[in-house]
């Protein structure tokens, strides 16, 4: 208990500094020299730079490896309660899976899917329904899962989300790759749902982000987020570890960063593809990435020893690098916003008083000076420049992930490189504020 | 522990970092040099026509036929009163979204020029016995931080811009001469404590001051 209050002390000190970061250079600096500009682009573009480098370099790094001449037995594990009729779908598609020996479809249940009982190659491990019982500070998942693994014997597990879909040949291919220090593989995920502008988005980002991005961070032994909707692992070596965190939202980034401090790794796999459900209201995308932020905030708080802890190889830099990367985008952001905001409201206040005292027309006035940019036009250029670097690691990614990129695409492309970055931020932002103020996390 | 990377990929990726940066640095200073550059062959080209001013002046005196010549030099003027308000507009522009900051030679230089050639005009109405209107128009530069007092600033510059290009195009015998409200540049201060004005934005019309809109707009030109 005193550790569990130790650690909220943590990630409360943790918020609070990116927190009053994020104000202090929001409301108190002025002016910031472009040379200094210059150099926080630098320092921002740096990995860019080093992906674009690692993917030619090392392009092969997450393509499946050979099947292991033993063949490790493996539980394929889904969950489901209150009935959830629409698992049956999963499940007969878990059933079609290749893999050279016979295996088990596990499901974790509450006990009220009893369409389950008579399902041939199914085996249901009911739990008692507490153990599903809604709480906003445990991870039910996480809660259901570590259960759930005491009752399987097989050596691997391959866990599926519900509204996750794998390919026939997904967990054949991410079985070669967990070998040696490697706990847990991950797939590509793709996108089941991908009609609304909001979907389109999802999937472009989704299929951008299940290509070089993760071949770039397993080839500097980083992978930091172990995709729970889609992955195998060794049952031993996650065990050992403690399995899930069952007090934090993004249990599959914590599992991570747990096996990275360990000496173990997660490792992505091309293509080992799978489908999943994406968001499709603005309301559940926001309530989603919220999560997904705050969890992730959460986690890099409760592992901040890492910055400096040895033998860590590249992870430390990864982790130092990516979570500066963040704060200093969430600063930029949360500045551009209230620039751009107060020079809207400043103008139409000043604007009114004038008209008030003068008595001139609207007409005669122009609002033609108010700047847009906060960022200087010759920065334009960097703007540009990075936007086009951006591009074109995105386009080689897609090729990379055999992901076609058709015209309905084109649009969420150039929103995803001018503006999704930008909203991502925001809602960072938001889960900062939410985490200082210690908001209830939903799901 | 790492089995894939080297750290000379690291090293290559800083070593291509720092060139971009360091061609970046020097594209912009030399785009904004370039700018500058720009601006300060206005001046000079204004320079160049206001000693040509001086000898058209040097004629007029020595010659009997003012009239042609008079004519000669309202439109030699006329020339360098529309180049020096582009030049206004080219500087509040640079000012406004320069990386490096606007040097005070060429403030300085736009500043003395404007001054010189509203001289130039008052002296033509003299010589030549013109009617023109000259107008001063002291608009405010803020230079401060404060984003707020900058566009209150901005706001008010504009209106009075409004008005007065309203104004100039109601008469055509007006020509106004936009001067910053800057009493660092002892010659604006001196024309300052000579008019009395004790703000901005501030028009002074025929040696008298105005500080509201309403008498501006309803200035009777004939």
């Amino acid at each position: 208990m005193k550790s569990q209050n130790n650690f909220s002390l943590k990630i409360k000190i943790f918020y609070l500094i990116i927190f009053i970061s994020i104000i202090i250079f929001t409301f108190f600096i002025k002016v910031i020299d472009w040379v200094i500009i210059l150099v926080i682009f630098g320092f921002l573009f740096y990995f860019l730079i080093l992906s674009l480098l690692i993917s030619k370099k090392y392009p092969t790094i997450s393509d499946s490896k050979p099947f292991p001449k033993k063949v490790p037995t493996v539980a394929v594990v889904t969950y489901a309660f209150n009935n959830f009729q629409p698992i049956l779908d999963t499940i007969n598609c878990l059933k079609k899976l290749k893999y050279p020996i016979p295996f088990y479809v596990y499901v974790i249940t509450d006990g009220t899917c009893k369409f389950l009982n008579n399902v041939p190659g199914v085996k249901q491990i009911i739990l008692p329904k507490s153990y599903f019982k809604k709480d906003s500070s445990i991870n039910l998942k996480s809660r259901v899962i570590n259960e759930g693994l005491k009752h399987i014997k097989e050596e691997n597990i391959f866990q599926v989300d519900g509204d996750t879909i794998p390919e026939k040949d997904a967990l054949l291919k991410l079985t070669g790759t967990l070998k040696d220090n490697v706990a847990m593989v991950i797939g590509s995920i793709g996108v089941k749902n991908d009609n609304t502008f909001l979907e389109k988005i999802q999937t472009v980002e989704y299929n951008f982000g299940f290509g070089y991005p993760r071949l770039v961070l397993t080839a500097i032994d980083s992978l930091d987020v172990a995709t729970g909707a889609f992955c195998l692992y060794n049952k031993k070596k996650i065990l050992s570890v403690g399995g899930y965190d069952i007090y934090n939202i993004t249990e599959d980034k914590e599992i991570a960063y747990k096996l990275i401090e360990k000496g173990f790794s997660v490792e992505f796999v091309v293509d080992a593809k799978a489908k999943t459900v994406v968001p499709n209201t603005i309301k559940d995308f926001f309530i989603q990435r919220m999560r997904w932020y705050r969890g992730g905030y959460d986690v890099t708080a409760k592992y901040i020893h890492l910055f400096y802890k040895k033998n860590q190889g590249y992870f430390n830099f990864y982790l130092i690098y990516t979570t500066l990367a963040l704060i200093i985008g969430m600063m930029f952001v949360a500045k551009t916003t209230y620039d751009i905001i107060g020079t809207i409201v400043a103008n139409i206040y000043y604007y009114l008083s004038n008209l008030i005292a003068y008595g001139i027309d609207i007409s005669a006035i122009s609002l033609s000076h108010i700047s847009f940019n906060p960022f200087f036009s010759s920065l334009l250029l960097l703007f540009i420049i990075s936007a086009i670097f951006a591009l074109y690691f995105m386009s080689i990614s897609f090729s990379y992930n055999n992901f076609k990129i058709k015209k309905k695409y084109i649009l969420p492309i150039i929103y995803l490189i001018f503006v999704h970055g930008f909203i991502l931020l925001l809602i960072s932002i938001i889960s900062i504020i939410y985490g200082v103020f210690g908001v209830k996390y939903r799901w | 522990m790492v089995k894939y990377v080297n750290l000379n990929v690291f090293l290559t990726a800083l070593l291509i970092l720092v060139i971009i940066i360091i061609a970046a640095f020097f594209a912009i200073t030399t785009y904004e040099n370039y700018k500058k550059a720009n601006y300060e062959e206005d001046i000079k080209f204004l320079n160049q026509q206001m000693l040509m001013n001086d000898l058209f002046l040097s004629y007029i005196q020595d010659t009997n036929n003012s009239e042609s010549k008079c004519a000669v030099l309202e439109k030699q003027y006329a020339a360098e009163y529309n180049i020096n308000r582009q030049l206004l507009n080219k500087l509040r522009q640079i000012n406004k979204n320069a990386l490096v900051p606007t040097s005070n030679y060429i403030k300085h230089m736009y500043v003395l020029t404007n001054v010189k050639l509203w001289l130039y005009h008052k002296k033509l109405n003299i010589d030549c016995n013109k009617d023109k209107i000259l107008v001063l128009y002291f608009y405010s530069e803020n230079l401060t931080d404060n984003k707020v007092s900058r566009i209150r600033d901005d706001q008010l510059n504009s209106i009075f811009e409004n008005t007065l290009t309203d104004l100039s195009k109601r008469c055509d015998k007006i020509n106004i001469f936009a001067l910053p409200y800057n009493k660092d540049i002892i010659i604006l201060d001196q024309i300052i404590t000579d008019y009395n004005i004790g703000r901005y934005p501030a028009v002074v019309v025929e040696n008298k001051v105005y500080y509201d809109l309403t008498q501006i707009k309803d200035y009777n030109c004939e």
